[in-house]
């Protein structure tokens, strides 16, 4: 059984007693936050109060989810994205940081790239663009398919590779 | 060197939600789908309760706008909806003069003189009933209708209104064979009887049987009017050596415009008689004109831009009450303070009827100079070309001066 026919048994079972989706959330909940948590800068308040504002809209949709074959962690990260994007709307005010492209200044004289770690990396990664931050981390923070971040992003599988291969060398100029 | 993706794959995520922090995050989940929950029945609700509010209210208003734009409409209808002023047939004698004093309100419908609404000329034909004669714009078919309500007017049998025929004259026979000699006899507003007479007949038993008439159609004593001699009208040779007089109430502050005299800016003596337009000659400084001359020359006066700061002298005001003239040779100045173009029933005179033309006219308003005494007085607006040789009467009295 794999991960989109699991969920698939558990959203069914959600549909008929709502209490059931504590499961799902139980499942993707950390994703979520994770995925939230980094689209905010890190602020934890929001990203919480976020998280529990998809969570409560999914659950209020769920009398009306139709599956499509991928996990529900795809329905997930799409209601995510938009809910980060209204949280943005309404607080202009707050910039993200996340999309604007900050410039190391030890990455091109003090650091050398044996010696770099995987959470120095992921810091870097937030020196990249939005868009290309969120490719990354889906596909190597949460290990999504291209596939499934085709469908959270509203791409072809083939154009997330693109753009992660380009997410990829703008790490390397950046290192 | 490592592989940049390797890292990446291979680094732990943070942060991660302890179990505590997830129940804690659960509830608000709940609480924010319960608030969705009631949002969403609320919307539901508003959009039961306040759109068929809204729609109700919106017909209601539109509803009351279509009553209030008809009623409008109707009200302004003259003999439909149920005017204050309008008397009825069949109603008592004192009825009667309601009637006419609805005709009158008809005919020149202005306020502050008979009433407040203002008739227009479509309000004149819808009176009476009437359909334009021909192409000539406002002049007025009398329609056997209107021949019956004269003879109910006038108590007459209605084949004793003989009319011509084209059914544009009307006259009252039975006036003639009763010997008031009489061709025309109008009741104005104020309860004036205006009414000409022969001179060969012109005696105080004629007059006298005309003030009879008059009370008998008012129900009123003899002692309550007064009858004035108006003018020599033997200016025409249809109606050589007739008089015309008005009866006049006794208590009534109006005087009637025939023979007035208004010189204009002094030297321009124009015979101006109001009720009664005459082909009789006048002077202009040295020049004789003729009256039609003359009214169009007031009638360009009024034309003009500013008539507020003209002057005009009253040559002679004939007092109703004690028969005399009043400052023959005094002029009172007066003060024109308002010109209105608007339009009046004319009614043309022949020896056997006349023709009810609508015309246009100058309202004139103005004050006796140095007294409380306002006037108002209708001019022919249109007289050249329109009416040749008839003389025009207003059927009801256009000259007043009112006391405050």
């Amino acid at each position: 059984m794999n991960a989109a026919e699991r969920d698939l048994e558990l959203i069914r079972k959600a549909q008929h007693n709502s209490l059931e989706f504590r499961a799902l959330y139980d499942l993707y909940v950390d994703q979520i936050f994770r995925f939230i948590y980094y689209r905010v800068s890190q602020h934890q308040e929001v990203a919480e109060d976020l998280t529990a504002e998809v969570f409560a809209k999914a659950l209020h949709a769920l009398p009306k989810f139709r599956a499509q074959g991928y996990p529900y962690s795809t329905y997930l990260y799409q209601v995510a994205r938009s809910v980060c994007a209204d949280y943005y709307k309404k607080h202009k005010e707050v910039a993200d940081i996340s999309e604007i492209d900050i410039v190391d200044d030890a990455s091109d004289s003090d650091r050398t790239y044996d010696a770099i770690d995987g959470s120095m990396m992921w810091s870097i990664v937030q020196t990249l663009p939005v868009t290309l931050q969120e490719l990354v981390r889906l596909r190597y923070g949460e290990d999504l398919s291209h596939e499934e971040i085709g469908k959270i992003l509203g791409k072809s599988p083939g154009a997330v590779r693109t753009a992660l291969s380009r997410a990829i060398s703008e790490l390397k100029k950046r290192l | 060197m490592k592989d940049i993706e390797q890292l990446l794959s291979q680094t732990t995520h943070t942060p991660k939600l302890s179990l505590a922090m997830k129940e804690r995050l659960y509830a608000r989940v709940l609480e924010k789908e319960a608030r969705m929950h009631r949002l969403s029945w609320t919307t539901r609700m508003r959009g039961w309760f306040i759109v068929p509010t809204f729609t109700l209210g919106a017909l209601g208003v539109a509803t009351f706008a279509i009553w209030f734009v008809a009623r409008s409409l109707i009200i302004d209808m003259p003999g439909i909806y149920g005017n204050q002023h309008q008397g009825q047939k069949g109603d008592s004698e004192h009825g009667v003069f309601a009637h006419v004093q609805s005709i009158d309100e008809y005919i020149l419908g202005r306020g502050g003189m008979v009433g407040e609404r203002y008739w227009t000329i479509e309000s004149l034909i819808s009176l009476s009933h009437a359909r334009p004669r021909s192409s000539q714009e406002g002049v007025l078919r009398i329609p056997d209708q209107r021949v019956h309500e004269i003879a109910e007017l006038f108590r007459v049998h209605p084949e004793n209104v003989r009319t011509d025929a084209d059914k544009d004259r009307v006259c009252l026979e039975e006036r003639m064979s009763i010997g008031l000699s009489m061709s025309c006899l109008f009741v104005s507003t104020k309860g004036i009887v205006n009414f000409e007479q022969r001179e060969a007949e012109a005696n105080n038993d004629g007059r006298g049987e005309a003030l009879r008439y008059v009370v008998e159609l008012t129900g009123t004593s003899v002692d309550e009017w007064s009858i004035l001699p108006v003018q020599d009208v033997s200016h025409a040779e249809h109606v050589k050596n007739w008089k015309q007089y008005y009866i006049v109430p006794r208590n009534a502050r109006t005087f009637t415009g025939y023979g007035f005299h208004i010189a204009l800016a002094e030297e321009k003596l124009v015979s101006f008689t109001g009720a009664y337009i005459q082909p009789v000659y006048t002077t202009v400084g040295q020049e004789l004109i003729s009256e039609y001359e003359a009214v169009e020359r007031v009638r360009e006066d009024f034309a003009a831009q500013d008539v507020h700061d003209q002057q005009w002298g009253v040559g002679y005001i004939m007092d109703p009450l004690s028969n005399e003239q009043l400052s023959v040779s005094k002029h009172l100045t007066i003060e024109i303070t308002q010109v209105v173009l608007e339009s009046a029933l004319f009614e043309t005179l022949h020896e056997n009827g006349g023709n009810i033309i609508v015309l246009p006219v100058y309202l004139v308003r103005g004050k006796v100079k140095g007294t409380d005494t306002l006037f108002e007085v209708v001019v022919d607006a249109s007289l050249r070309g329109r009416v040749s040789a008839d003389r025009l009467q207003f059927i009801t009295h256009p000259f007043q001066l009112l006391s405050l």
